[in-house]
């Protein structure tokens, strides 16, 4: 059954081509509402329509930007792939 | 032709998953009649436990298969959607399920300098699938593989890099697995009445009927199937609690306004005459247990002594037997040796400590981080080492998330790359409809709590906690500690496990939720302890044995049969340590993530982004992240510090030991790097002087 163990067309095997910048920016939005946001949130304490900021971004707008880096990088790498980009890489 | 069939599979499925939601909230339809017309509660949890093993089961059995390729990926068929639906299952664990929400009770917003915790589980345990997304997933399904080991042997060859990978693996997912099947056996012995070590046995069924027959293929349509009933068992009780106190089912969106009501109460509990004796009392049992161990042999002679006059007293004026045969147990219970009474009092004491702070030691539920950073010096400290920890834990979280092999093999079923991708959006999606309304469920309890319970008459008290203090008294403890027959916060105890378990009871709903809390709870387990035993079973037969020429096994019908007896061997054995009931379950799965991230998530990555990577440089580089891990671990420890004599503290700029995979990631990327960059330039230059 091995023998079917070729390759998508289009898919390097191992080694990507590197880092591209939606890669670069969204990790650097994921580290921003992770890190950036809990170092500061003592800081971070204002009422915003209610509820104390820094509690409801650690407990559920980290959440949601998460989901959004994630639900953004399948939707943009899926239709470059569809559109035949050359160098489609993962 | 291909894709309508695909789209036609597709259709049937989605069929199927709206008959069978329609089909459970059938049955729970019919539960909450039949409680109305008087079934009997002691009927009511184990024909919830009963039904929805047995449903596990069928799907075990009608998944049954021995090719290789359904056993190990599924078929690399799931569609992206019904994927996201079983990674959920696979990644929400007990600890999710059933500690996380008490975990935010208890911790607040971060935990303590000592204890970090709160919402750094929540950030960790979403945000790693950033990183999964991202960097490694899509790359892994695009070789093929089967397990995460495989990465090793095609990337690297050779037989060093797979072997420690699947070392790895089993290390890992093994200390994961134990705490899922004591969850199980905590639910079972809670719904059924028997005993812990009967309860294991019963969900232990469950499981192995399912991956023992069915691999990969069978545990997707279960995880599914356990998606589901564990989103109703948990979306259900809070909504009922949200539309109780603010009047809306819509939890996560509504709870912001119960936030400032806490700090009052928090406020008031604060400056309350009678809470303030209960913890000035507390202080006094510390006091007491601080002079104990000034001197403990004294002390535990004294005790003994005190207890030996009693039982001869007694025993002259002729008294009731059950008297003395009590004075016995009491002698008895007394610790062996000066040593044991070292470990216990000072345990006691710390305990008192910990309650005879405001709040019984609870930190406030809204304020970031411990200390102060506008205080006294010691505040500021704390505030730095409860920021600092708070970080190293998520930091944790989010890598292990990234580097844990039955995760990441979730990601091998799919049909492509693409799917993948999606895959894991869909995965974080539902894991997001949860994770939102956790810290919600944790708020919601504590005002329940702070508002209801508080301040109830001690002849009065709710079933519950009596029923749940019989399962394990460490779970509740309640004693009129002030004697004022008035139950204050400070009184209470509870445990992280039982207060997502309880929430129902608490919140006065019918039994039928608490049934389907604790099914809900059984699902999050056995679905994890299921993905992990099929990880631990493959890691031990498919990747030890021989390679070919590509660096793949060749997968056959006997691995497959090896596999499953291996996974029969490895739930006996996580079922024997579970029964032993290791203390501290959340820190060592917490310890599990650290070992994860650092042995995998350096080599993974430059596996895949560093084409300069060499086999000798990821050797080394696991070695070397795994082995500073567990070391700091053990070098750390407060328990072995003081076994081996030595004085506490010896941290390194203060982080937790079982956050040790902040300094084993860096050191894997540096060793890899390191040794792979002057392994080449070696290689270089002997190549050069062969030329010349």
């Amino acid at each position: 059954m091995d023998p079917a163990r070729q390759l998508d067309p289009g898919e390097t095997p191992v080694e990507a081509r590197g880092f591209d910048g939606l890669r670069v920016l969204l990790l650097v939005v994921w580290a921003v509402a992770s890190f950036g946001v809990s170092w500061f949130a003592r800081d971070l304490q204002h009422l915003v329509a209610g509820w104390p900021f820094n509690f409801w971004f650690a407990a559920q707008g980290a959440v949601l930007v998460f989901l959004a880096v994630v639900v953004v990088y399948a939707a943009v790498k899926n239709r470059r792939k569809r559109a035949g980009a050359a160098h489609e890489e993962d | 032709m291909k894709k309508t069939e695909a789209r036609s599979y597709e259709s049937r499925l989605h069929r199927a998953l709206l008959l069978f939601v329609a089909g459970f909230l059938a049955f729970l339809a019919l539960m909450a009649w039949a409680e109305q017309a008087g079934l009997s509660r002691a009927w009511i949890g184990p024909i919830f436990l009963f039904a929805t093993v047995m449903l596990y089961a069928m799907i075990g059995i009608w998944g049954r298969t021995t090719d290789p390729e359904e056993f190990y990926v599924a078929g690399r068929r799931i569609p992206p959607m019904y994927n996201g639906m079983a990674t959920a299952a696979d990644w929400m664990s007990a600890a999710s399920f059933i500690s996380l929400s008490g975990a935010l009770y208890l911790q607040g917003f971060a935990g303590t300098s000592t204890q970090p915790g709160g919402l750094a589980y929540v950030l960790g345990w979403t945000g790693g699938f950033c990183l999964v997304a991202l960097l490694i997933a899509p790359r892994l399904r695009a070789m093929r593989l089967y397990t995460v080991p495989d990465f090793f042997a095609v990337r690297f060859g050779g037989y060093w890099p797979r072997l420690l990978a699947a070392a790895g693996a089993v290390g890992c997912s093994f200390m994961y697995v134990v705490a899922q099947i004591y969850g199980i056996g905590l639910i079972a012995s809670r719904l059924t009445g028997v005993q812990f070590e009967i309860g294991i046995l019963l969900g232990l069924g469950g499981v192995l009927l399912c991956s023992f027959l069915g691999g990969m293929r069978a545990i997707t349509w279960t995880q599914v199937s356990q998606y589901v009933v564990l989103l109703l068992a948990f979306m259900i009780p809070v909504s009922w609690l949200a539309y109780k106190q603010l009047g809306t089912p819509l939890a996560p969106v509504a709870y912001g306004a119960q936030l400032p009501k806490i700090e009052r109460l928090e406020n008031a509990l604060i400056e309350s005459p009678a809470e303030q004796a209960v913890s000035a009392i507390h202080q006094e049992r510390a006091q007491e247990y601080a002079a104990r161990l000034r001197d403990p042999a004294a002390a535990l002679a004294r005790d003994r002594a005190r207890l030996d006059e009693r039982i001869r007293m007694l025993k002259a004026q002729g008294a009731d037997f059950s008297l003395i045969m009590q004075a016995r147990r009491e002698l008895a219970a007394l610790p062996r040796n000066p040593a044991d009474a070292i470990e216990r009092w000072t345990r006691a004491m710390n305990e008192a400590n910990e309650r005879a702070k405001p709040l019984g030691g609870l930190p406030r539920h809204g304020q970031a981080f411990a200390g102060d950073p506008d205080g006294s010096p010691a505040e500021q400290q704390e505030f730095k080492a409860s920021r600092l920890n708070f970080m190293a834990l998520m930091f944790c979280l989010m890598v292990g998330t990234a580097s844990l092999p039955h995760l990441l093999t979730r990601f091998y079923t799919t049909r492509g790359v693409a799917e993948t991708r999606s895959s894991v959006a869909w995965s974080l999606g539902f894991i997001a409809l949860l994770y939102l309304a956790t810290p919600a469920l944790a708020v919601l309890v504590k005002y329940e709590i702070m508002q209801g319970l508080v301040g109830s008459s001690f002849d009065a008290l709710p079933n519950w906690i009596a029923q749940w203090g019989r399962v394990d008294p460490s779970l509740v403890s309640v004693a009129d500690v002030n004697g004022d027959r008035i139950l204050q916060f400070g009184e209470i105890k509870l445990g992280a496990d039982m207060i997502m378990l309880a929430t129902p009871e608490l919140g006065g709903l019918p039994y039928v939720v608490s049934g389907l809390v604790a099914a809900g709870g059984l699902a999050a387990a056995l679905s994890t302890a299921d993905g992990l035993l099929l990880t631990i079973s493959n890691a031990l037969v498919h990747d030890t044995a021989p390679t070919g020429p590509d660096g793949m096994v060749r997968t056959s019908e006997n691995h497959v049969i090896l596999s499953k007896f291996a996974l029969l061997a490895t739930a006996m054995l996580a079922a024997f340590v579970a029964v032993l009931k290791p203390a501290e379950i959340i820190s060592l799965v917490t310890a599990s993530f650290s070992l994860a991230a650092s042995t995998f998530f350096p080599a993974l990555v430059l596996g895949i982004f560093w084409r300069g990577t060499t086999r000798r440089g990821v050797v080394a580089g696991m070695l070397a992240g795994a082995g500073l891990t567990v070391a700091y671990m053990l070098l750390a420890s407060p328990a072995l510090r003081a076994w081996w004599g030595a004085a506490p503290g010896g941290l390194w700029a203060g982080v937790l030991p079982m956050s040790a995979g902040v300094f084993g990631v860096p050191a894997g990327f540096a060793v890899i790097a390191l040794v792979s960059l002057g392994e080449r330039a070696f290689s270089a230059c002997e190549s050069r002087q062969e030329r010349s």
